[in-house]
């Protein structure tokens, strides 16, 4: 195991390795996870439901790692397409199998356990996206295929319409890109393109403009449109640079809407103040640095720039989530990967985690990998 | 080219990080004091628990007058958030007999709801901020005109900020001993939601509320009845 690890580059001081970190780090946040949740639930009448359910959770995710990292990444690379697509008919089927949640038709239910396609299918976008680069290598070709596959994954979710993952996966497509040697300059399209798509949100979807009018001024609406960012900066006040401690937070039960998915971490920042959660924030810095590190000693491109993209991904969905909750973005509904309650946020996030590792393994040379990512960072 | 471009990448998070660690710093400790006092101010709501006025008793302690709680139900009809449609009012009408418009047409009304009525309304005092029931208190006096025109009146008024109706002597032995009878309202605070529902655990006794002294007469009921039909007589004679 450790001749293994220690070939992945880095080694502190001869005991503890990448892959051990990541297993840990992943562990403790998610049982930090539940313990938020049973936070920002002990108020409600069953104050268990949703912190064991996250639980359970967390053991079949901690599964899903496992086996993940050691399915060999040449199996991940050979597959790609066909992964994809094992995820993206899900996606496409539940708009008219799933059930509306919050006004988003995003779910398949069975029984009480609820299974959310786009979550789940994140890692595999990233892969496809990895694989659709490593197929070209001129930067236009490059940025319209990914463009292309992007709209065609982005359009089921956007009809759920789940926004939040939008903003996530187009910001997994533009990793990918630059990540793989995209040029600059190709991204004024997509931010052009972005204008008359923003104009249609808001004329056909107004929550989003008083969304953001309760972003610029919450004082104007404090009861309406401005309630959410309020709510956000009294409950993190209340915080103060302690916490008023685990069970006691009365503003996250009370005011702020869904304190256990999308305010986890104003909720989580009540709980245990200022000091509790600079962990949280230094965490997901080490996460993106650890998979940039990862990254660095990979044996092929492809790998490096499904590391790295996966990596950021995850860590772009937790800052602005946190960014969110501190007010500086308007509210998105978007969820902090570990943190917040969902089976499907977890088990991807964990998912994604597991084809990391497997990644960032060296592998016995059989050339697929290599053949592939030939000219893949331009 | 990979290299540069992940370092990038890991400097836009870590300035973002450094960004969102400020801003956190900024609410949680610089300007907690301000942001504290401000979601108390929205959050808390101060109430009056009124007194109730003593009772006024003969000379061998049997009541002439006192005071009886009646609840009633009020549903908004102005436009606003969470304000019960026509749907809900019909809904409502349903349940409870007698919910009809006043006269002004900008609230239904059904005085003196029964208990099964009170938690029959239940679930919907918390969806809709516009139905709630709003306690009444009423004078009441033995049925003796005699008695009615030692003891006086009184008259009420409401206090629309803490909507509650505070009773006060206008003649008789209810203006002379208003000061006794009237009591001493108690205060609360408690926290509320965004609907104007009270958050459990959150309400605190500000006050305590003191109830109005009885009034005992020199006079037994008999007495004041005889006295009062001789002065009658006498004035006819």
């Amino acid at each position: 195991m450790r001749e293994e690890n220690s070939e992945v580059g880095m080694d502190f001081r001869g005991t503890v390795t990448f892959p051990l970190f990541v297993h840990a780090v992943l562990l403790l946040l998610g049982l930090w996870g539940c313990l938020a949740i049973y936070n920002a639930t002990v108020y409600s009448n069953a104050p268990f439901h949703f912190a064991l359910r996250q639980f359970i959770w967390l053991i079949i995710g901690f599964a899903c790692m496992f086996c993940a990292s050691k399915i060999p990444f040449s199996q991940y690379m050979k597959h790609a397409p066909w992964l994809a697509a094992a995820f993206f008919i899900p996606l496409v089927l539940v708009l008219f199998l799933g059930v509306r949640i919050n006004g988003m038709r995003g779910w398949y239910a069975f029984g009480s356990v609820f299974i959310q396609p786009s979550e789940m299918a994140k890692p595999f976008y990233i892969l496809v996206l990895c694989w659709i680069s490593s197929l070209s290598a001129g930067s236009l070709k490059k940025f319209m295929l990914l463009m292309m596959m992007a709209l065609v994954w982005l359009l089921p979710v956007a009809a759920q319409p789940d926004f939040g993952t939008v903003i996530i996966y187009v910001f997994g497509m533009l990793a990918v890109y630059l990540i793989s040697g995209g040029s600059y300059l190709m991204l004024v399209f997509p931010f052009l393109a972005a204008i008359p798509a923003s104009i249609w949100v808001i004329l056909e979807k107004p929550y989003v403009l008083m969304r953001l009018k309760g972003f610029i001024d919450p004082m104007a609406d404090p009861t309406g449109s401005g309630w959410h960012i309020m709510q956000f900066h009294y409950t993190l006040a209340r915080g103060g640079f302690f916490g008023v401690n685990w069970g006691n937070c009365l503003w996250a039960n009370s005011y702020l809407p869904l304190s256990y998915s999308d305010s986890a971490f104003a909720s989580l920042t009540e709980a245990i103040g200022f000091i509790g959660v600079l962990p949280v924030i230094f965490g997901f810095s080490l996460f993106a640095y650890v998979g940039y590190r990862l990254a660095e000693r990979a044996d092929s491109d492809f790998r490096r720039l499904f590391i790295c993209s996966m990596t950021a991904m995850i860590t772009f969905q937790a800052f602005v989530h946190i960014s969110v909750n501190v007010g500086l973005m308007p509210p998105t509904g978007i969820t902090l990967p570990m943190f917040s309650y969902g089976g499907s946020s977890l088990v991807s996030t964990m998912l994604g985690a597991g084809i990391i590792l497997s990644a960032a393994k060296k592998e016995p040379e059989n050339g697929h990998g290599r053949d592939q990512a030939s000219g893949l960072m331009n | 080219m990979f290299k540069n471009r992940n370092k990038i990448i890991i400097a836009v998070f870590i300035a973002w990080a450094c960004l969102i660690t400020f801003r956190l710093f900024n609410y949680t400790v610089y300007s907690r004091d301000h942001y504290l006092e401000e979601g108390n101010r929205h959050a808390l709501r101060s109430g009056i628990i009124p007194a109730a006025r003593g009772k006024i008793l003969d000379r061998n302690g049997q009541v002439l007058a006192w005071t009886q709680r009646y609840n009633d139900l009020v549903v908004e009809t102005y436009p606003g958030i969470c304000l019960a449609n026509t749907a809900v009012i019909k809904e409502l009408q349903g349940k409870i007999k007698g919910l009809s418009p006043d006269k002004e047409k900008e609230k239904y009304i059904k005085r003196n709801l029964l208990p099964s009525e009170i938690y029959a309304l239940k679930d919907y005092l918390s969806r809709y901020q516009g139905i709630r029931i709003v306690p009444r208190l009423e004078r009441r006096y033995v049925d003796y005109p005699e008695v009615r025109k030692i003891l006086g009146t009184v008259d009420s008024y409401e206090e629309r900020d803490y909507g509650v109706v505070r009773i006060f002597g206008v003649s008789g032995t209810e203006r002379k001993y208003d000061q006794h009878l009237k009591g001493m309202d108690g205060e609360y605070e408690v926290m509320q939601d965004r609907n104007r529902n009270w958050i459990p655990g959150t309400w605190k006794l500000k006050t305590e509320m003191r109830p109005g002294d009885d009034i005992r007469l020199e006079s037994s009921l008999e007495e004041i009845i005889s006295r009062d039909r001789k002065t009658d007589e006498g004035r006819k004679l």
